[in-house]
């Protein structure tokens, strides 16, 4: 086949400069957030009686609360904490995605079978039942809502990497390479690392939306975070109280944050699935 | 042959079933063990009149003062023979109390599920055959923004939208206040199921609409379908006869698998609109240390969400003609 | 290097009493693709093509496969994926195929035979498929009234109308497919690919249908790899080469080694045509037989994981210097022996051993065992001197690193042996993506031709590939193995290409395939030329 390979690499029109221009925007929106969100204090969310139930306005870009403080500080606040904590639960699930879905198959056996059973247990009853039992039996709090999200979300990455790492196993690359001379450290580091690398960094980016969200979830259901931690889902469930009497920013304002950073996150991890994907990059 | 072959799936399907029912039994026995919660404590809440001697004997009547594997032991057999103990929040028995509430919210449940399943279908098709185009962006951009919204955040913007803004919906419950049950109308019923309903079936419209279009544009893209252009199909025909039909099958396949979401989903659509089912059940079994009921909730759940898988599967079996009989070789 | 053929040269093939039916002129189609890291890459799979079909006749368009001939076909029938752009001149019946002509007579008087099954939609079944052409076809006379009558006339049952396309075998789908453009009653039928697969019994049948079309007066343009059956049924033959049409030929120019071949490239292609000049003379790798080095295995058993047993008691030997070809129908364990042969596998029972002669004891003496239970513990691996070639080299080659590193982890390969397997300098640039199946096999068959290579196993080496990559790719390897005295394994299923490669063969098939019967190739295989 006659073809010409044109390395389109520092075209800026290109989909390659757009979706890494994407991925670097939407990163470092996200790493300002969450340094703005953790420098807010206490003592800047001032509690001024007279300012309460302030609707949007320019004093207020997003009103202000029953006690009158601003919500445009609080949701960055709250946005931040609930940051935090999908972090967390994103980097514990990978970590266990990893350990389960290269032991598993590398195992084999027994082994493989019982991370297969547990993937399937994990899969087959909801969700938000089973964190709402761990962060039970765990006190609530930050312990809980985080040990409930990690132990439901390991599983979806876990068969990621399992089912790559089987492939790899098999592959006929890797037996050749052996039969070549070539030790288990140059078939690890050469043919292996670079083909799982890539999905996990994808996989786990694409952990982050669903932790995050989890966590408002159980939050705002009031199995979460405490009501003094103003997380995300903390002001949205406070915000319940005052939805049938017309108070409509406390939920609205919030709730979009949420979803922004939400997208903004999916955005990054789709970008660079492009990016290191063959198979994702048909457009 | 097919005999041994349906003989040997459903045993293995019921000894799946078994070993997961019981590792669940046993699992959600220790978490609510180590929780912290004090049922006792949880029943009779702050109440200072109620004495030690008292909350013993509450205890007592629970069986709480033994030891857990023993009370794991008589819990499960009693278990077994259909005695799923009794509900501390409502004082009634977990089946009956599981069963008025189940039905309550499989009605809601229900009503999403066609819903989201309809309309996730007809928007995948659409986004699928006009693959790269300006309807594909848009159904594209839309199902991913609705996928990272929370499904109780949907549910307060239809309550500020359609119940407080425009006053047209009732915001809560499955039923007026102080109507009595019996005296409810099928219309009224029905007012207040839309909202949660509607609610629950946006956030399922993703996940049905994006694999439609994946499967769509797969099969748009696929050799038959290429043979079917070159025959002279038009796109109408093509969609009607080649894409419908066999994206289908996966689509259905799907929306069943898609079971444990629902019930996911409906623990906060029940909550937002405080309506009167399953989720909110378990809300409160949670939060007041119901273990009987919760117990009860997490069985239910993982049935709802195994039949689901089972329907998928037989699906696959039944209906596609190349599960049905074996291959040419 | 590439001529470009003039027009004249086909227009005054024809009489003055041929009408063109379908012609091209200067055909070019490019398209752009993404790939890993997302660069951009413009494919130019046809260059400049042009060709003339007449009524009445069956024009074949051959090249190598994989080289974008079925692009041709798309091109014509107006199916390209939108990421294509064509430029040059189609006419049909003198008319200049525009969108709208071309949606008049897609389907009707113009039908594309496609290659496979999967062509065929998985939840119609066979009636339902047939009767699509039919609705096209309401105006027009219709020749075959019912279904049944239509099966019967390529020899398939009624009872084939109810079955769904993956109950049909790869003969019957093509003859489905046929079926289908006898529905329309097409008067020009593209045929894409009809021969790869089908055994000697089905392509005659094909080929017979499309001389009875010719009979019918229908045109038909043949598009083909397989230059056997373009020689056997063509009027004429269109030589497609690098995205070019080379030239176009009369089946007679491809006799006497097709010196009356314009092309070098249709030269070569005559060349590798058995029966032609064989890629190796034969004699030459004779006499090898006091080797001192051995390949043996002992009575190897196997069985698949389901219990089926597939290898009972083998005992092989080759020696260093030997070409033995291993010939068996599919399913008779032939690619589990060369696993086993080359270490992949472990035998249930028996041995595979590397033996060398000791003049001083007059006895062989044990030097390696292949893929010992030790070996596999062991951590650090050492060079193989047993190497399998795989007949996906696509699969033998790690997609995520370029074709330089894969040099690199054979420790190095010589120049000289680059040039000679027709690797270009530039090739060790690209991903594997990048290259076709034969070229990749090319990089696959040298990483492993070094001095530590003793023995050599090609598992259908060159199935996948065209008759040209085919014939340098055992060239290389016979020239190598004369030189350099290794044993080869040649496994294939097709017997030609064994009697032409090979000293001896073995057979698996038989009675069941409880032995191997060992002997000369005259005794195992009967010559079929």
């Amino acid at each position: 086949m006659n073809s010409k390979t044109r390395s389109a690499f520092w075209n800026l029109s290109g989909v390659r400069a757009r979706a890494i221009a994407c991925v670097t925007l939407f990163s470092l929106l996200f790493i300002a957030l969450l340094v703005t969100g953790s420098r807010i204090g206490e003592e800047d969310l001032l509690v001024s009686l007279d300012n309460t139930f302030q609707a949007p306005g320019l004093g207020h870009l997003f009103g202000t609360d029953w006690v009158g403080r601003d919500m445009l500080l609080r949701t960055i606040k709250g946005m931040s904490i609930s940051m935090q904590v999908g972090l967390i639960s994103t980097v514990l699930s990978a970590v266990i995605a990893v350990f389960l879905g290269v032991m598993a198959p590398v195992f084999g056996g027994a082994a493989d079978h019982l991370a297969a059973w547990l993937i399937d247990f994990v899969m087959s009853v909801p969700h938000t039942i089973l964190i709402i039992l761990i962060s039970l039996a765990c006190g609530g709090g930050l312990r809980g809502v985080i040990t409930g999200v990690v132990c439901t979300h390991w599983t979806s990455l876990t068969r990621v990497i399992r089912a790559e790492v089987l492939q790899l196993k098999s592959a006929e690359y890797i037996h050749i390479a052996g039969k070549l001379g070539r030790g288990r450290w140059y078939i690890a580091t050469r043919h292996m690392l670079p083909a799982i690398l890539p999905q996990l960094a994808v996989g786990a980016v694409l952990l982050f939306p669903h932790a995050i969200l989890h966590e408002a979830s159980i939050t705002f259901l009031g199995f979460g975070l405490p009501a003094h931690e103003p997380a995300i889902g903390v002001i949205l469930s406070e915000s319940m109280k005052y939805l049938t009497v017309g108070k409509w920013w406390l939920a609205l304002f919030p709730g979009i944050s949420l979803v922004l950073v939400t997208v903004m996150v999916e955005a990054i991890g789709k970008n660079l699935e492009k990016l290191v994907s063959p198979h994702a990059a048909h457009l | 042959m097919g005999e041994v072959r349906i003989g040997k799936f459903i045993l293995a399907k019921a000894v799946r079933l078994a070993t997961l029912l019981v590792f669940l039994c046993i699992l959600t026995f220790t978490l609510l063990e180590l929780s912290p919660i004090d049922p006792v404590t949880a029943y009779v809440g702050a109440d200072p009149a109620v004495g030690a001697e008292q909350r013993e004997r509450i205890a007592e009547h629970w069986g709480l003062d033994k030891p857990p594997v023993e009370r794991f032991c008589s819990w499960f057999s009693s278990m077994a023979r259909g005695d799923w103990g009794t509900s501390m929040i409502y004082r009634r028995p977990v089946p009956e109390v599981i069963g008025s509430k189940f039905l309550t919210s499989l009605a809601l449940m229900l009503t999403a599920w066609i819903l989201s399943g309809v309309l996730g279908f007809w928007l995948g098709i659409v986004a699928g055959t006009h693959e790269g185009r300006m309807a594909d962006r848009l159904i594209r951009l839309a199902a991913n923004v609705l996928n990272s919204t929370p499904a109780f955040w949907i549910g307060m913007l239809l309550i500020m939208v359609f119940a407080v803004g425009l006053g047209w919906l009732p915001a809560a419950l499955s039923v007026p206040i102080g109507v009595a049950e019996a005296e409810v109308t099928l219309a009224e019923r029905i007012r207040h199921l839309i909202l949660p309903a509607l609610a629950l079936s946006i956030t399922g419209i993703p996940g049905i609409c994006l694999h439609t279009r994946e499967k769509t544009c797969e099969i748009m893209h696929s050799d038959y379908v290429l043979f079917a252009r070159a025959r002279g199909e038009d796109l109408h025909s093509i969609v009607r006869r080649h894409v419908c039909r066999n994206v289908m099958l996966p689509a259905l396949t799907l929306q069943f698998l898609s079971f444990s979401e629902l019930f996911g989903g409906s623990v906060f659509v029940e909550q937002v609109f405080s309506y009167p089912g399953m989720g909110q059940a378990a809300v409160q079994a949670g939060l007041r240390g119901d273990a009987p009921l919760l117990m009860g909730i997490v069985i239910i759940s993982l049935l709802f969400v195994f039949s689901g898988n089972l329907i998928a599967d037989l699906l696959y079996r039944i209906i596609d003609p190349r599960m049905k009989e074996g291959g040419y070789e | 290097m590439t001529r470009r053929v003039d027009s004249q040269n086909f227009t005054d093939t024809g009489g003055a009493d041929r009408r063109s039916v379908l012609r091209a002129e200067h055909l070019r189609l490019t398209f752009a693709q993404y790939e890993r890291g997302l660069r951009v890459r413009q494919i130019e799979p046809i260059r400049d093509l042009s060709l003339e079909l007449y009524q009445g006749e069956i024009l074949a368009v051959i090249g190598s496969s994989g080289s974008g001939k079925s692009l041709l076909a798309h091109a014509i029938m107006g199916i390209l994926p939108y990421n294509a752009a064509v430029s040059g001149e189609l006419y049909f019946r003198g008319e200049k195929l525009t969108e709208k002509i071309r949606e008049r007579v897609r389907g009707r008087e113009l039908f594309l035979v496609p290659q496979s099954v999967t062509y065929l939609d998985p939840l119609l079944t066979v009636e339902k498929q047939i009767r699509i052409s039919l609705e096209r076809n309401p105006s027009r006379k219709k020749r075959y009234q019912s279904i049944e009558k239509l099966l019967g006339r390529y020899g398939l049952g009624p009872e084939v109308g109810r079955y769904y396309p993956h109950q049909l075998s790869g003969g019957m789908a093509r003859k489905v497919l046929l079926a289908c453009a006898m529905a329309a009653d097409a008067d020009v039928l593209i045929v894409d690919e009809p021969t790869p697969g089908l055994d000697e019994d089905s392509l005659q049948d094909v080929l017979d249908d499309f001389a009875r079309l010719r009979e019918e007066g229908k045109s038909v343009l043949m598009i083909t790899h397989d230059i056997n059956a373009a020689l056997q049924i063509a009027d004429r033959i269109t030589v497609f080469y690098e995205g070019e049409s080379v030239e176009t030929a009369y089946p007679e120019d491809f006799r006497e080694n097709g010196i009356r071949l314009k092309h070098p490239y249709s030269r070569k292609l005559v060349q590798a045509l058995p029966g032609g000049k064989a890629p190796e003379e034969e004699g030459s790798v004779a006499g090898c037989l006091q080797q001192s080095l051995r390949l043996r295995a002992e009575g190897i058993h196997f069985h698949y994981g389901d219990g089926q047993e597939v290898l009972r008691g083998i005992d092989l030997e080759v020696r260093a210097g030997e070409v033995v070809g291993l010939i068996a129908p599919s399913g008779a364990g032939k690619t589990t022996l060369a696993r086993i042969l080359a270490g992949y596998r472990r035998p249930d029972r028996g041995r595979v051993v590397l033996e060398r002669f000791d003049p001083a004891l007059g006895s062989w003496t044990l030097e390696e065992e292949i893929n010992s239970p030790e070996k596999k513990r062991r951590a650090d691996a050492s060079w193989c001197p047993v190497q399998m070639i795989l007949q996906h080299p696509e699969k033998a080659v790690d997609p995520l690193r370029r074709m330089q590193a894969l040099l690199e982890e054979a420790r190095g390969v010589p120049k000289e042996l680059l040039e000679e397997a027709g690797i270009r300098e530039e090739w060790l640039e690209r991903w594997p993506q990048e290259l076709s199946g034969g070229e990749l096999q090319r990089f696959c068959l040298v990483r492993v031709l070094n001095e530590r290579t003793r023995f050599l196993i090609c598992d259908e080496m060159t199935t996948m590939l065209d008759a040209v990559s085919r014939a340098q790719l055992w060239e290389l390897v016979l020239d190598y193995a004369r030189k350099h005295r290794i044993g080869v394994i040649v496994i294939s299923h097709d017997t030609l290409l064994v009697k032409q490669l090979c000293t001896r063969a073995v057979d698996l098939s038989g009675t069941g395939v409880s032995s191997l019967q060992l002997g000369p190739l005259s005794n195992t295989i009967t010559p079929t030329i």
